[in-house]
């Protein structure tokens, strides 16, 4: 069985940004395997690539900016793919995965799962047409964490 | 013409800031500013709000040390109170303080300082960044992310949150140390110890020079010459042992031949020498010593100064890394580029002390919060934050309604150090109008080198980047260099 980690981050205490969080949180009540890690945070820091590197699936759920609020969007990360990059306080899921190759020789199968925000103001409750989006979005991580297949080197 | 540089925005540092160099009609540096462009305003905020709030909400201010925030405003909340705190709280209190000194130290050193001191401060910015740092010593890139999982994992076993917790409250804390966490926290001190000491070692060999033996003789020799190398005072809280403290103690001051100008000052009675001035250019105050006058009083706080005010450490391995800093000079240590060095032996004193108060049975001790009204109108919380001492002072109502805060945060008591040490440097490596990268990075790096938290020293929301400006003698911007 593959082992999964799923990290929701965001402010709580603003708006849409909390979407990550609010997802997490109710994937611990569908989400009954011990196969699978739940974890919120703020933002994501690099102590989360030693995390990472010990599972077989990543799945990062995030709000996004650009599109209809509300549209939900599933891309695989290719840690390969990406640029050189610099840091300050915050990483996004790319930057971890690259962390986690260097550091210690491990990438998960990794996926980003963004919702469009319509709000990123000082609230506790996300947006309507986000709220909406939540089982959508749940079946979404569910799906990639049931129906991924590892293949171990 | 003489012209003026800025540097906006200022990068690897908490908050937002920016620089102005200002030069004269032959291209030499005159003066430095460090501006903070960034204003909370928490002092006024918090007015009208329960006393008992305050801890937690004041920890708002900051999601790199709100440990610190929380502890200062839980010590202004307990004078409130008028009561004996739990000797087990106390201890916890001290733990999860010293948590956030490793969390926050290794964030300063590991990802923000380590391009520079790993690949130099002339590498091109493009690949001067902490990915680099992976490449290039991964090993030290590891030690950092547990280091900095250690801190954070002792914070979130305690209080239940890492960022942000609410755990600490007037009066104590508001749930004891099970056998459990304490056990967890335990098992991991030897690795921590190897890894602080690793590093520690790796930071002297990289301060000497290929060829030579002594801790003296540097290939970063610039860059200790100029980074705020400054005769100032050193300022902090020190215990009645005369020992490293981060908890609770009398304020000591020193001068920058070891002398000591003042020791046991009630920490309560800060407003008797300690003043702060408001410049325009600014949201950060500048506070100063007051029976040294205004710039005169002028002191540092944070790793540096700690190191400098104290008698010990009061932990073995610590004392012993102690000693051979002390080396470095015959007075205090003045150089801001040794604020690196301090972290590091700070983070092994940390973990020596949380060693210490674990292992000891009364820990586990149930009796953690004392009850009562508030019995004073007034209350003043200092602890040391990773970045310095830190004061929370405020007034009440009857109905223990906050009507007054005052809080002098850890970087704003650098302020002008700060300052003056990005002109030291300024002076060394700016010749001219051209900016080059090297001189731009140095000017950053002095004040990476104090490890600012802005956030906290505004009360400001954000990021920091930094921006250099040229500007001429009749005010004119004339030259710009921004980051984003």
């Amino acid at each position: 069985m593959s082992r999964s980690i799923i990290i929701g981050y965001g402010n709580p205490l603003r708006g849409d940004d909390a979407l990550g969080y609010h997802a997490a949180r109710r994937l611990s009540g569908l989400v009954k395997s011990t196969n699978v890690t739940i974890h919120t945070c703020h933002q994501l820091t690099p102590e989360l690539a030693a995390e990472v590197s010990k599972f077989d699936i990543a799945v990062f759920i995030d709000a996004s900016v650009g599109d209809m609020p509300g549209t939900l969007a599933v891309t695989q990360i290719d840690p390969s793919s990406i640029p050189n990059r610099t840091f300050s306080h915050q990483l996004d899921p790319g930057s971890i995965l690259i962390c986690s190759q260097i550091l210690y020789g491990q990438v998960p199968v990794s996926y980003l799962v963004t919702v469009s925000a319509d709000s990123y103001g000082y609230m506790e409750d996300l947006s309507v047409p986000v709220r909406n989006k939540l089982p959508e979005l749940t079946d979404a991580v569910l799906r990639i964490i049931g129906s991924t297949r590892v293949v171990r080197g | 013409m003489s012209k003026t540089i800025t540097i906006d925005p200022l990068t690897r540092i908490e908050g937002h800031g920016k620089i102005s160099l200002h030069l004269n009609d032959n291209g030499v540096v005159n003066n430095a500013y460090f501006h903070v462009t960034q204003f909370r305003g928490f002092e006024k905020l918090c007015e009208g709000r329960p006393f008992r709030e305050m801890p937690s909400l004041m920890a708002r201010i900051c999601g790199i040390c709100p440990v610190a925030h929380l502890i200062a405003g839980a010590k202004a909340a307990d004078q409130i109170l008028a009561v004996q705190i739990p000797k087990t709280a106390v201890a916890l209190r001290r733990i999860i303080n010293l948590g956030q000194i490793i969390q926050s130290h290794a964030l300063s050193f590991f990802y923000l300082s380590a391009p520079d001191l790993v690949l130099g401060m002339d590498k091109d910015p493009a690949e001067r960044n902490i990915f680099s740092v992976l490449k290039e010593n991964p090993q030290m890139a590891r030690d950092g992310i547990r280091l900095r999982q250690f801190g954070q994992t002792i914070i979130e076993l305690l209080a239940g949150e890492r960022v942000h917790p609410s755990w600490i409250i007037a009066g104590g804390v508001s749930e004891p140390c099970t056998q459990e966490k304490r056990d967890t926290i335990l098992a991991s001190i030897p690795e921590m110890q190897k890894i602080i000491q690793r590093n520690l070692d790796w930071f002297k060999s990289s301060l000497i020079e290929t060829g030579k033996s002594s801790l003296r003789v540097s290939k970063f020799r610039d860059e200790i010459r100029t980074f705020a190398n400054l005769q100032s005072l050193f300022l902090g809280l020190v215990n009645d042992a005369g020992e490293l403290d981060f908890y609770d103690g009398k304020i000591r001051v020193v001068d920058s031949s070891g002398k000591i100008v003042a020791d046991k000052l009630e920490p309560s009675q800060y407003s008797e020498y300690i003043e702060e001035k408001v410049e325009k250019w600014s949201y950060m105050k500048f506070p100063y010593y007051k029976p040294k006058g205004y710039p005169d009083g002028m002191y540092r706080v944070g790793p540096l100064a700690r190191l400098n005010i104290i008698d010990r450490c009061g932990t073995p391995q610590a004392d012993l890394e102690l000693t051979e800093f002390r080396g470095l000079s015959r007075g205090s240590v003045l150089s801001s580029f040794y604020y690196h060095y301090a972290r590091l032996i700070e983070i092994l004193f940390a973990i020596e002390k949380i060693d210490q108060l674990l292992s000891d049975q009364s820990i586990l001790d149930t009796h953690v919060k004392a009850i009562a009204g508030p019995n004073n109108h007034e209350g003043v919380g200092v602890a040391e934050a990773p970045r310095g001492t830190l004061f929370h002072h405020y007034k009440i109502n009857q109905d223990g309604i906050m009507q007054w805060a005052n809080l002098i945060i850890a970087t704003g008591n650098n302020n002008l150090a700060m300052n003056k040490g990005i002109l030291q440097v300024a002076k060394h490596f700016v010749k001219g109008e051209k900016i080059e990268e090297g001189m731009l990075n140095r000017v950053e790096a002095v004040i990476r080198a104090f490890d600012p938290c802005l956030s906290c020293s505004t009360h400001a929301v954000g990021k920091m980047p930094l921006h250099i400006e040229f500007i001429n003698s009749v005010g004119e911007v004339v030259n710009r260099l921004q980051r984003s």
